[in-house]
């Protein structure tokens, strides 16, 4: 009887619903390593987990512990002597022809001291009809899902907090504890070492390694984040060019560097490998390990087992045939209605086959497929694993499942695997052998029969002094994190602009319909300018209604809710590593509820709510940044792309509001549109407590500094949170050319006469200097923000003329 | 014995890239220095860049290839990169030369092939399948069959095979560029000398035999009376065929001939791709206009 099955249906709704809730949230995205770049499928994660015995998981561990052993041993015969190869204990066609075999690490002479060793590998296992444990794939050059099973213990921990303390189940945290040591072990002259996690910025991959990131504290990097110079790797942060002394990449090892594989890409990292010949690197996974993963070593690993450690393999593999063999061949093709058919390289675009699924056509097919070129494909045994018990539609069924395992192994040989794992669950009735193809995930548990230790996090003690070197953003984070700012402040100001023109269309503000009208096309016209929105009709005619619906909607639309919010989502999804998990919340948060309100709105009138909703949650993502972001320059850019943004918005709304000349009918009703838009109504009249002149709203949107939307009060928290950019601010610095920008333009606003501004133009009626005065304000800020471009972002010129 | 004849060559190699615009950082790796064998040595040999580099390293890749890595890491608008060596090279022993030398039968070199030990396994196994220039395709294979036909001999049936390829292709420069795929060099019957170096090395290839490729430089005689015209020799490319007990024997389609002392050896490997004679990246923002002058002068 399995533990949960005493459970209520209902227990299982709630236990689906919360699990569903908190991956959501959590945004989770997973891809296939073989069609990484479109799949944006959502993680889908089953809350019963895969539990396993003590007893069970000791046999798995150590068999897993053999396999990390004889992969490290056929590593260093490979890189090295290759006796498998010249002794014939292999066919040398599965290891030249394998794209993961790197001879860059097989030079002929002996002055290269490195050569590809194993550090982590994940091993695919399952579960046969008498209970035991077959090895399906192993994977070396990236550890796919490691990411997720941290992540499904974190929810699945959430949603049966009770069931998860009673079962004991053993930890994850002291595999990412030695892991950490292993990756931070090696002492480097000078400094304490800069480690990175390096991804190729696929959606999948990036996910995961974010979540890596996240949880261990290292910089996620990007191919283009990193250079080489003089041999070593350098990081281009918002702090200059930062030596990095260790990556960990979760992207294939033979798009590393494009100066030495033979690789079509051009994403990479040119000179790595020389940096890493020169000592002055380490890359965990070596590159190079990818060798292992071919399913073409199978049937010769318990030959080369003996050979290598001198062992017979307790975990067996599933009995697999190399095609490049004649007489497996011939097997293969004989039973080819019974086989799994794979390629052996895992990331061409030959998908598995199931040779019992398929019609006498497609077998045909699939034969002269494997005939055309044997040498690369594999037959491999359906084997009928035994289920598990998995939720769906609210009730446990059996499931076959596939269980992938993670092992790392220290410099010293010390192996260790994680105590849990991720499990895949097939989709009904279809056949599973890989934890890369569909199916829901499992998080597996480890019920250990003796109390846990006491839980120790992943924080080693320290043995060294505390260093505060505070570590500086890569400049992309930092460029990122300047836009996050930047349509996060548009998307209120349009959510702003769009909220008034709505209150009109439902009471008019007790206007006449003709003063109404006139009202609404000069809102509109004011926001179409501001974001140099094309209008779908002309400028002097525009439709009100056709505009206000392509604004909320249409995300195709330029300056457009659901555009400002995509460029929000993408500008803060690039950098997820750096928010917290609140933080990414809110920002789903704003982005699901408005798709939510398109869903739901019949008319127009059904977005008022959703706008003030939006306000709400652009707000919290905001406030929660106050809160919980270090004051680093990080944040710093953050606040900077707020504070620049609204300073512009506002220069453009007073030059349409205030500037120009408005009939005088509608002048009451625009200048508290101004205010309403600003979100300074309020303010105003508590305190002026009359009424709405020009001269009164200058005062309080340009000058005083206590109201935290006036022109002062941006201008006053630019020059102290720029202060804080790295660098110093001495004679003709970048950030000195910054800071003096901020002064000059505080410096005008000090020296302006309101008076002189507020005076119309007798015989136009426009407020010209007011007009000049906003105009020379907004190109000083876009200067700002283009200095910041150039000398903190992209910074490739640096000290070359 | 008598002395092998020799002859003494002096090497000028120069690539100039030309990107466009100024860029911050280029990494490069240079093949341009002869390789030592039995039938030709190198006596000298030196490497310049300009602008000049910190540093050049010098390693030897996994096929034997002297390989020279440098980095230009200041803003420049060009680069050049010269090798200047100078190489004494002997004529190369052919089978029919060596007395009573048989020309295997070529199942017999497929059974050898097919049971490769010890150090062979790379020495000769590294070129017996597809790479990223050389691939599998039974056109290639159709193509190639009708040389070796059922009781042909190995170094027949390749000459064979050599001559078609220079019958049945025209050489046109700037038809074809370095990615141009065999499949379309075969289909469109012309190309240059790397194009027939790959198209040879694939059809020997999906036969089942070792072929590799060999960048390097051809004396080009002037015509009798005229000076020789500096710069107008090309770097050039040929086919290696793996025959057992002898070795490696040279064959040039481009100019359906069996090298001896005027082809100069610059690198071996199993495309174009692993002895491009400079290869570079650079990061920023450009282009790459390459142009190169070879020189080979008989001393």
């Amino acid at each position: 009887m399995h533990w949960c099955s005493n459970n209520s249906p209902k227990v299982f709704q709630t236990w689906d619903r919360a699990t569903k809730r908190f991956v959501h949230e959590f945004g989770a995205v997973y891809s296939d390593e073989k069609d990484a770049d479109n799949a944006t499928d959502r993680w889908s994660l089953d809350p019963v987990p895969w539990i396993l015995s003590e007893k069970e998981w000791k046999n798995i561990e150590d068999g897993v512990k053999q396999r990390v052993e004889l992969g490290a041993a056929i590593l260093d015969d490979l890189y090295g002597p290759a006796r498998l190869l010249k002794e014939q204990v292999i066919p040398a066609e599965i290891v030249l022809r394998h794209g993961g075999f790197l001879r860059a690490f097989r030079d002929s002479d002996a002055k290269t001291p490195i050569s590809p060793s194993l550090g982590m590998a994940a091993f695919d296992l399952a579960r046969g009809p008498k209970g035991k444990m077959w090895l399906l794939n192993q994977r070396a050059d990236s550890q796919v899902g490691l990411g997720f099973a941290l992540e499904n213990r974190s929810i699945v921990g959430r949603v049966m907090p009770s069931t998860f303390q009673a079962c004991k189940v053993r930890r994850l945290a002291g595999f990412f504890r030695s892991w950490r040591q292993e990756l931070e072990g090696r002492s480097w002259p000078g400094r304490e070492p800069r480690i990175v996690i390096l991804t190729d910025g696929t959606e999948g991959s990036n996910f995961e390694s974010f979540l890596l990131a996240n949880y261990l504290g290292y910089t996620l990097v990007r191919p283009g984040d990193l250079s080489v110079r003089n041999r070593q790797v350098w990081l281009r942060s918002l702090g200059g060019l930062e030596r990095v002394h260790v990556i960990w990449r979760t992207m294939p090892g033979r798009g590393l560097d494009p100066l030495e594989c033979q690789s079509s890409t051009t994403a990479g990292i040119p000179g790595l490998f020389e940096a890493m010949r020169a000592g002055n690197v380490m890359v965990y996974n070596h590159p190079g390990i990818g060798v292992l993963e071919s399913p073409g070593w199978f049937p010769f690993l318990p030959a080369i087992s003996k050979l290598l450690l001198d062992q017979e393999l307790t975990l067996p593999t599933v009995a697999t045939w190399w095609c490049g063999q004649p007489s497996a061949l011939e097997y293969v093709l004989q039973n080819l209605s019974q086989m799994v058919i794979k390629s052996v390289n895992v990331r061409s675009n030959f998908k598995t086959h199931y040779g019992s699924s398929l019609s006498q056509a497609e077998l045909d097919h699939l034969r002269n497929r494997i005939l055309a070129d044997p040498s690369t494909f594999v037959g491999q045994e359906q084997v009928h694993f035994s289920t598990v018990p998995s939720l769906v539609d609210g009730k446990l069924e059996p499931r076959t499942a596939v269980l992938r395992t993670f092992a790392m192994r220290t410099r010293r040989g010390h192996v260790r695997v994680l105590s849990g794992g991720l499990a895949r669950a097939a989709k009904d009735g279809q056949p599973i052998v890989s934890t890369q193809e569909g199916g829901v995930s499992k998080d597996v548990w480890i019920r250990s029969e003796t109390d846990l230790a006491q839980h120790r996090s992943i924080w080693s003690e320290d043995q060294t002094n505390d260093s505060n070197d505070p570590v500086q953003l890569p400049s992309r984070t930092g460029e990122n994190l300047f836009w996050t700012g930047r349509y996060a402040e548009r998307a209120d100001a349009t959510a702003r602009y769009l909220g008034r023109l709505l209150s009109s269309r439902i009471d008019g503000f007790d206007q006449p319909q003709d003063i109404e009208k006139r009202h609404e096309s000069f809102l509109l016209s004011t926001l179409l300018d501001l974001f140099e929105i094309p209008p779908l009709t002309t400028k002097d005619n525009l439709d009100v209604d056709r505009e206000l619906i392509s604004l909320l909607q249409d995300p195709q639309r330029r300056g457009s809710i659901p555009a400002e919010l995509e460029g929000l989502r993408y500008a803060s999804h690039e950098i997820r590593d750096i928010w917290s998990g609140i933080s990414l919340r809110a920002i789903e948060a704003c982005v699901d509820g408005w798709n939510e309100a398109r869903r739901d709105a019949n008319s127009v009138f059904d977005y008022y709510a959703p706008l003030e909703r939006l306000l709400l949650d652009l707000t919290a993502f905001l406030g929660l940044n106050l809160e919980s972001m270090t004051r680093d320059a990080g944040w710093c850019l953050l606040d900077a792309g707020r504070r620049i943004e609204r300073a512009v918005l506002l220069t453009g709304i007073l030059e349409d509001g205030i500037a120009k000349q408005v009939p005088g009918d509608l002048q009451s009703l625009v200048f508290e549109s101004v205010l309403t838009i600003s979100d300074s109504l309020g303010t105003f009249r508590r305190q002026y407590r009359r009424e709405l002149r020009p001269d009164r709203i200058l005062d309080l949107m340009l000058k005083i500094d206590n109201n935290p939307r006036s022109l002062a009060y941006q201008l006053t928290r630019l020059s102290t949170i720029l202060n804080d950019l790295p660098g110093k601010a001495t004679r003709k610095t970048p950030k000195a050319r910054i800071l003096n920008l901020v002064e000059k333009v505080k410096t005008e606003l000090s020296e302006v006469d309101l008076k002189v501004l507020v005076e119309p133009d007798p015989k136009t009626g426009v407020r010209t200097e007011l007009t000049k005065f906003l105009g020379q304000i907004r190109k000083a800020l876009l200067e700002l923000s283009d200095e910041l471009t150039v000398s903190y972002f992209t910074h490739t010129n640096r000290g070359d003329k | 014995m008598a002395a092998k004849p020799q002859r003494q060559y002096e090497i000028k190699h120069r690539t100039r890239y030309d990107y466009g615009g100024r860029i911050d950082l280029c990494h490069n790796e240079a093949r341009l220095c002869p390789i030592d064998s039995d039938y030709q040595t190198t006596k000298t040999f030196k490497i310049v860049v300009e602008p000049s580099s910190e540093t050049v390293n010098e390693r030897i890749d996994c096929f034997g290839n002297r390989t020279h890595f440098f980095s230009i890491e200041h803003s420049h608008d060009e680069l050049i990169v010269t090798g200047e060596s100078r190489v004494i090279v002997s004529t190369k022993p052919r089978p029919w030369s060596k007395n009573g030398f048989p020309d295997p039968s070529y199942e017999s070199v497929l059974a050898f092939l097919e049971n490769l030990s010890g150090d062979n396994v790379l020495e000769i196994g590294e070129f017996m399948y597809p790479s990223q220039a050389v691939p599998r395709h039974s056109e290639l294979r159709e193509y190639a069959l009708v040389s070796f036909t059922s009781n042909a001999n190995l170094i027949a049936a390749t000459t064979h095979l050599m001559n078609r390829i220079f019958t049945d292709f025209t050489y046109v420069p700037g038809a074809t560029d370095v990615s141009t795929p065999v499949l379309e060099v075969l289909s469109g019957r012309r190309g240059v000398c790397q194009d027939f170096a790959h198209l040879m090395i694939s059809c020997l290839r999906s036969l089942g035999f070792a072929a590799r490729y060999v960048s390097g430089y051809l004396e080009t005689q002037p015509p009798p009376g005229q000076p020789k015209l500096q710069g107008a020799d090309a770097s050039h490319a040929w086919v290696e065929l793996f025959v057992p007990d002898f070795g490696w024997m040279p064959f040039d389609p481009t100019n359906d001939v069996c090298p001896s002392a005027d082809h100069i050896v610059l690198a071996t490997g199993r495309d174009y791709f692993d002895v491009q004679p400079v290869r570079g990246i650079f990061v920023g923002v450009g282009h790459q206009l390459l142009s190169v002058e070879v020189d080979v002068i008989r001393l």
